[in-house]
């Protein structure tokens, strides 16, 4: 065997396989849009959200909410990106048209599939499942990722709600990971400029 | 007398060359040109190899085992995917990795030449890994197949004593490892190595 010491040395060259570099991995937010076909957003016209809270939703945390500079900057990130879509903001005795769930889950278990060749809504839900999916000319995936944290924008449908108390989301988007970036503060508000950006369909 | 023994001597010579070696030890590096569904991963690899023993069966024939691996990798930079129902922008970190082990048999068309051409073919077993990144999400898959090689190649020594040479071939694989996820039905490369060969008896 000592002659054939040769034989050892693609082995070690092969612990070089491939994983992404984590910096380029992380560098931009992944944003994931849904929406309801059958709604028509010009008319809707006012909508509700509260401007210092987001809600969180933690295997690690006790909390149900952030208040905080964080949940300011991307509450009003969201507000400025409706308002320029010729909605007015309300409050909620007003009867708004819709309501704008913003919130964060984190270290929770997600699922995510992506369907590349098809399309159908997900079983939406809060608490410790998520899933989505999308629609592009790729196969199948399927990701399951753990100890990250995912922002979720919720648009809900109030004005087709009467007499319902777990109103319709007719839009979402996703953005991940909102925590593994080097600047997440000024990443999550591109993602959130992105995920109007690809929702045109969403204005008055 | 003393002339046949030196012409006994060249003829026993001879014929311990002939019997120089027959074991054959093969190191490469395997540059690989993905040939199935390069939407998913469509560039060369050049991080691969492989390494591999034949024993001769005779003159012409030698059989034995390789151990081959080879990693492809793509890239698409970030863009919008759009659908009546939906959107995704992300950009995607694409990789294959490939294994193979065959049981592989060669044909040398030449007996103790310094140039020695040969064509060959090998059987057995291949496992290749799907993997997709996009941010901190990830999809990895593995799956088993049949692997196929034919192959054709030649190896040179630099001098006639040399128990080292020089090595060069080409092959095609074929395995049935397939990952319908990431669209494969199969995975076959055209694959060029480069590389050395250790003679041993």
């Amino acid at each position: 065997m000592k002659k054939h010491w040769f034989l050892i040395l693609p082995f070690v060259l092969g612990a070089c396989f491939s994983q992404p570099d984590l910096a380029a991995l992380v560098e931009n937010m992944v944003v994931q849009t849904s929406v309801d076909p059958s709604i028509n957003f010009s008319s809707y016209s006012t909508y509700t959200m509260p401007l210092d809270t987001i809600g969180l939703v933690s295997n690690t945390s006790n909390a149900n909410a952030i208040v905080s500079s964080y949940s300011k900057m991307i509450t009003a990130e969201v507000k400025k990106n409706l308002d320029a879509r010729n909605f007015q903001r309300v409050s909620l005795s007003q009867s708004p048209d819709f309501g704008v769930n913003i919130y964060v889950v984190n270290d929770v278990s997600v699922f995510q599939s992506v369907s590349y060749g098809g399309f159908g809504y997900p079983g939406y839900g809060y608490g410790s499942y998520y899933g989505y999916r999308g629609y592009y000319n790729y196969p199948y995936v399927s990701t399951y990722v753990s100890s990250q944290a995912l922002l979720i924008l919720e648009i809900a449908d109030l004005k087709n709600n009467v007499g319902n108390n777990s109103p319709k989301v007719i839009w979402s988007a996703n953005i991940g990971d909102v925590i593994t970036s080097v600047d997440p503060g000024q990443k999550v508000i591109e993602a959130i400029t992105q995920a109007f950006k690809q929702s045109e369909y969403l204005k008055k | 007398m003393r002339v046949v023994s030196i012409i006994l001597f060249v003829l026993a010579g001879s014929s311990a060359f002939g019997q120089y070696y027959d074991k054959l030890y093969f190191l490469n590096w395997n540059i690989n040109e993905p040939l199935t569904n390069k939407r998913f991963v469509g560039n060369t690899s050049t991080r691969g190899g492989r390494v591999g023993f034949q024993q001769m069966i005779n003159e012409n024939f030698a059989a034995g085992l390789d151990f081959t691996w080879a990693s492809y990798d793509d890239y698409v930079g970030r863009q919008t995917y759009t659908s009546p129902t939906g959107a995704l922008t992300t950009d995607f970190f694409k990789y294959v990795d490939t294994y193979g082990a065959t049981v592989a048999a060669s044909y040398y068309f030449f007996t103790d030449q310094k140039f020695m051409p040969y064509v060959g073919a090998g059987v057995g077993a291949s496992y290749n890994e799907y993997k997709l990144f996009y941010n901190v999400f990830s999809s990895s898959e593995g799956s088993w197949g049949l692997l196929l090689r034919p192959q054709a190649g030649a190896w040179y020594r630099l001098n006639d004593r040399s128990s080292w040479a020089l090595h060069g071939s080409v092959q095609f694989d074929f395995s049935t490892a397939r990952n319908t996820d990431q669209g494969y039905k199969n995975f076959s490369n055209l694959g060029f190595q480069i590389g050395v060969v250790k003679l041993d008896w």
